[in-house]
């Protein structure tokens, strides 16, 4: 089973409800990965402060001219996102433009263009009170996230996955939802935050994931009834706004384990996703 | 001698001057001897990426020896250069007619690295 934690909104809470989710989970027993697929600015190795015990590059293949170029520009006609620009004898590549399609290579007539690997990232791998624990950092000054995050929710594999999404709804956010079993989306009482979550339930519905919704700071803000009902996406939580939590977050400390009340709302929501995971199996 | 300028506004040599390169909607095209001109649209200016690649790839597959703009983006630039395009700056409060006039006086500067 795996699952996307995602928002639309930022800051709407996606790591306080990825991280106690699995910190719920390990501490009954259960065998759980979290994935943070954030990889522009990840951070739930501040909240789950794992042991990092394997590390390694991560490439996506750009292509690089091996040969003799004839200056014809079948790639640059190729290349959908401008990445190749031909000139007389010789090809000039963006590489932080290129999405690794190879598109260029099949088009060139002599084949001198040829997919190499470039590092983009690094893959994180680790372990911290039961909870297995990946990030993907992205190298600072890449724009392209998305292999990256194809490449740690891959690393995770099978069983229990719980992977913390970047916010948005573009190819960051498509690329680390894609292929879940659930999608759980966390959402804040504001116009902005409502705004955003049916950004999000279209995102899923358009990836054939289904969405659930927990709603932060519950119970702040109005509307909630109205909002939920026109987009019509089952609730499965309501998280207190809990002064304690910000300040559990910003000393880095997971708040299920120290704010009162709150670890029985995270295991309300676990419980619900788990439910939903019986009903999806036959 | 092909000379293109990035205009918006127009689709002649009234149209204005646009101050970016890249995400400049279109591009016109002269050729200073023989005085035809032709405009071309600029397909890369729309995409989230890639608009200063994609513009300075479109006037290498135009044959174009010179472009005028206001100002060239860090990609468009170093695409450019190796093309061996020579980019030159115009203000943007006139018209396509008279930058080009200005280009054959001498009297635009030549864009540095942005």
């Amino acid at each position: 089973m795996r699952i996307a934690v995602a928002s639309g909104k930022g800051g709407t809470g996606k790591t306080l409800v990825a991280t106690s989710l699995v910190l719920h989970w390990a501490a009954r027993g259960a065998r759980v990965t979290y994935v943070d697929a954030d990889v522009g600015e990840p951070n739930g190795h501040l909240f789950l402060r794992p042991d990092i015990e394997t590390t390694r590059r991560f490439s996506v293949p750009v292509p690089r001219l091996e040969g003799t170029c004839d200056g014809c520009g079948q790639c640059q006609e190729a290349c959908a996102f401008h990445a190749i620009v031909a000139l007389a004898d010789r090809v000039l590549v963006f590489p932080e433009l290129c999405h690794s399609c190879g598109a260029c290579t099949l088009a060139c007539p002599p084949g001198v263009l040829r997919m190499r690997p470039r590092e983009v990232g690094t893959i994180r791998e680790g372990g911290t009170d039961g909870v297995r624990f990946l990030d993907g950092v992205l190298d600072v000054g890449e724009a392209r996230a998305t292999r990256l995050i194809e490449g740690v929710v891959t690393t995770a594999g099978s069983g229990r996955v719980v992977v913390d999404a970047p916010p948005g709804t573009s190819c960051p956010a498509v690329s680390a939802v894609r292929g879940a079993d659930l999608a759980v989306l966390v959402t804040e009482p504001t116009p902005f935050g409502w705004h955003d979550l049916g950004l999000a339930v279209r995102m899923c519905r358009g990836l054939g994931v289904p969405p659930v919704v927990v709603l932060n700071r519950a119970d702040l803000g109005d509307g909630a009834d109205a909002a939920l009902a026109a987009l019509d996406v089952p609730v499965i939580g309501r998280l207190s706004f809990d002064p304690r939590i910000a300040e559990a977050s910003a000393r880095g400390e997971a708040a299920i384990g120290v704010v009162p009340g709150f670890a029985e709302q995270v295991a309300r929501v676990a419980d619900a996703i788990e439910g939903f995971a019986r009903e999806d199996r036959p | 001698m092909k000379v293109a300028v990035s205009i918006e506004g127009g689709r002649d040599l009234q149209a204005a001057v646009c101050p970016t390169f890249g995400r400049a909607p279109r591009f016109l095209v002269t050729d200073l001897e023989t005085g035809e001109t032709t405009v071309v649209e600029n397909t890369a200016a729309s995409g989230a990426h890639g608009a200063g690649s994609g513009a300075a790839g479109l006037l290498v597959r135009l044959g174009v020896n010179a472009v005028l703009s206001g100002r060239f983006g860090p990609k468009a630039f170093d695409a450019l250069e190796a093309a061996r395009i020579e980019m030159f700056v115009s203000t943007s409060d006139v018209n396509a007619a008279t930058a080009i006039e200005r280009f054959r006086a001498g009297l635009l500067k030549k864009a540095s690295r942005p």
